[in-house]
């Protein structure tokens, strides 16, 4: 196993982690679905048909339509756009402002620290879905303005944590000793420092992915998301509410499992690269994984 | 007491202050030593008596905030260090002044290779190319005595022994042969075989490169070992400053007395220890 780790790149780790592939391989499929969205579907995803009202899934319809006849199928694959992409770039853009924001922040310390940190105390009091809704009234709705408003209203929770993770690393004595050794200050925040923050930052853009897509439903559902003619999972979701009393299940299932899946890949792929930015714990966490099996294995045989 | 003509570092009246909310502490008061070029000076004393903080105030690595104060002039090679700007302060680090910790583990950073780190060193004073730096890098990892240099430069910290990392250490601090290397506590984290080693290591390096050091230790037999000059530390103050051999021949302070006294009574322990632990046929 050290062997193993030994000679390994980010790369060669990310692909050792199974579930991350797993993944990987869902997200890619989702993203080419999304992008080849019209060679996929026979029917458009807006256009009603008013005769084919809440079909369940037949062999024309795969599977179903909703309460205006829209084919749940194109609704899903063109949703896809809309959702991978309000989760995706908002979740980029939210990071890199709270990265900005804590790098800053615990790399000046002192006064900056504290004016700086209050900031994002005073806006994460206010409730996120109330600071939502006013900023999406402010704007004109769309996707762009999704988008921008679930990164303004996300970040402060990852330049919170940077802040705090980029103070502790920076006390730890490889920073002290690459300073010794002559690294600049750009060297030591963005070499030394940065990097050991970073599994934690992972980790938590990846919860915020599922978050992101969500709030976009739910904004979506208030009629402050995207315009509900235009499908994506949030708002499919939300417009077959009333219809799962009138049995029509597939109206909700389809767009919910498949927010499901998304976010759990998302997380899938986020520790894998949390795994591999952290040769560390790729070592120790591919170890011991192993062994308990073998002991669980053992266990049974003596049973 | 012992200004040699080319002092390598020499510090003078070195105090440093920290405000705390129950007054003014003063971990070092009015220390002063100099180093002779290629010559090895011994900080000894226990814990808390300052050794560690006159090193990180020479290189000027305590966090610098309106708490701390230092006083005094700390003179490397005719530089005051702290009269420098942080740009060549900077230039000076790793180049001319090198420092190995006391634990390597933390001393490395985790998420870098061996081969990153070395070759960021020798990149960052040098402008080398990249392929320059690891040829260096190999040799500088051959001095320190590590076998498999290519092997090693692509691990990771966590993946080398405790021995293999401090010898890491030893090299980065070395790689661009430095007139002085402060070692603080270089062995303390190490067992006793590989302290030896490390130790001798050490010496020949010192020797070949003519740099020299200042040992940090609380053990006066890695002070017998390697130094020429001792200074003995307490309570922030240096209580007795002599040659190594004078002063464990002929201790003049009451707390040096002391301390020789420890360190030979735990070698009488160890001996009855031995002599106990060995067979019992006799």
């Amino acid at each position: 196993m050290v062997e193993r780790a030994a000679m390994t790149t980010f790369w060669q780790r990310f692909f050792c982690h199974r579930l991350g592939n797993v993944g990987l391989v869902f997200l890619t499929i989702c993203i080419l679905a999304a992008v080849c969205a019209p060679l996929l579907t026979a029917f458009s995803a807006v256009d009603t048909n008013l005769a084919a009202v809440r079909q369940a899934p037949t062999y024309e319809h795969w599977l179903g339509t909703d309460e205006l006849g829209r084919d749940i199928w194109s609704r899903l694959v063109y949703g896809a756009r809309v959702s991978l992409l309000v989760g995706v770039a908002s979740v980029v853009l939210s990071t890199t402002i709270g990265l900005g924001f804590g790098v800053v922040s615990g790399y000046l310390g002192g006064l900056a620290d504290n004016i700086l940190m209050r900031i994002v105390d005073g806006l994460l009091s206010l409730p996120s879905l109330v600071l939502v809704i006013a900023l999406q009234a402010l704007g004109n709705q769309g996707l762009i303005s999704v988008v921008l408003v679930i990164a303004c209203t996300t970040w402060m929770q990852t330049a919170r944590l940077v802040r705090t993770e980029f103070l502790s690393v920076k006390q730890r004595p490889f920073v002290k000793a690459a300073a010794v050794a002559g690294a600049s200050d750009w060297a030591l925040v963005f070499r030394h420092t940065l990097p050991n923050c970073l599994a934690s930052v992972v980790v938590l853009a990846t919860l915020n992915v599922g978050h992101a897509i969500i709030t976009e439903a739910a904004l979506s559902f208030l009629g402050m998301g995207i315009p509900p003619h235009q499908p994506s999972w949030g708002n499919m979701l939300m417009g077959g509410q009333r219809s799962i009393l009138a049995g029509a299940w597939w109206i909700t299932m389809f767009p919910g499992l498949m927010i499901v899946a998304t976010v759990l890949a998302v997380n899938f792929v986020g520790d894998a690269i949390r795994d591999a930015l952290d040769p560390l714990r790729f070592y120790h966490g591919s170890t011991p994984k192993k062994t308990t099996k073998a002991a669980v294995t053992a266990g049974n045989e003596v049973n | 007491m012992f200004r040699h003509n080319q002092a390598c570092l020499s510090v003078e009246n070195l105090s440093v202050n920290i405000n705390t909310q129950d007054g003014i502490v003063h971990p070092v008061k009015d220390v002063s030593f100099a180093i002779g070029q290629g010559r090895v000076l011994g900080l000894v004393g226990e814990s808390g008596s300052g050794k560690s903080l006159t090193a990180k105030a020479i290189l000027r690595l305590l966090t610098q905030n309106k708490n701390i104060e230092y006083n005094g002039r700390v003179i490397f090679e005719g530089q005051d260090l702290f009269k420098l700007s942080p740009a060549s302060m900077r230039s000076l680090r790793g180049r001319r002044l090198g420092m190995v910790f006391q634990d390597p583990l933390a001393a490395l950073n985790p998420v870098l290779t061996i081969g990153r780190q070395l070759r960021e060193l020798f990149t960052a004073h040098t402008g080398c190319s990249g392929g320059e730096a690891d040829k260096q890098s190999f040799a500088v990892l051959k001095k320190v005595g590590l076998l498999n240099q290519e092997r090693i430069c692509r691990q990771y910290p966590h993946q080398l022994s405790g021995g293999m990392r401090q010898r890491v250490c030893i090299a980065l601090a070395i790689a661009l042969k430095p007139s002085l290397i402060i070692a603080d506590e270089p062995t303390t984290a190490l067992d006793v075989t590989l302290q030896a080693q490390i130790l001798a290591e050490l010496k020949t390096l010192q020797q070949d490169y003519g740099a020299a050091i200042l040992l940090i230790s609380h053990d006066m037999g890695v002070i017998a070992e390697l130094a020429d000059d001792v200074a003995v530390m307490r309570h922030g103050t240096i209580v007795e400053y002599n040659d190594c051999f004078n002063l464990f021949d002929y201790p003049h302070h009451e707390y040096t007395k002391r301390l020789l006294l420890a360190s030979s009574l735990t070698e009488l322990a160890d001996g009855a220890r031995r002599y106990n632990d060995g067979p019992a046929t006799a």
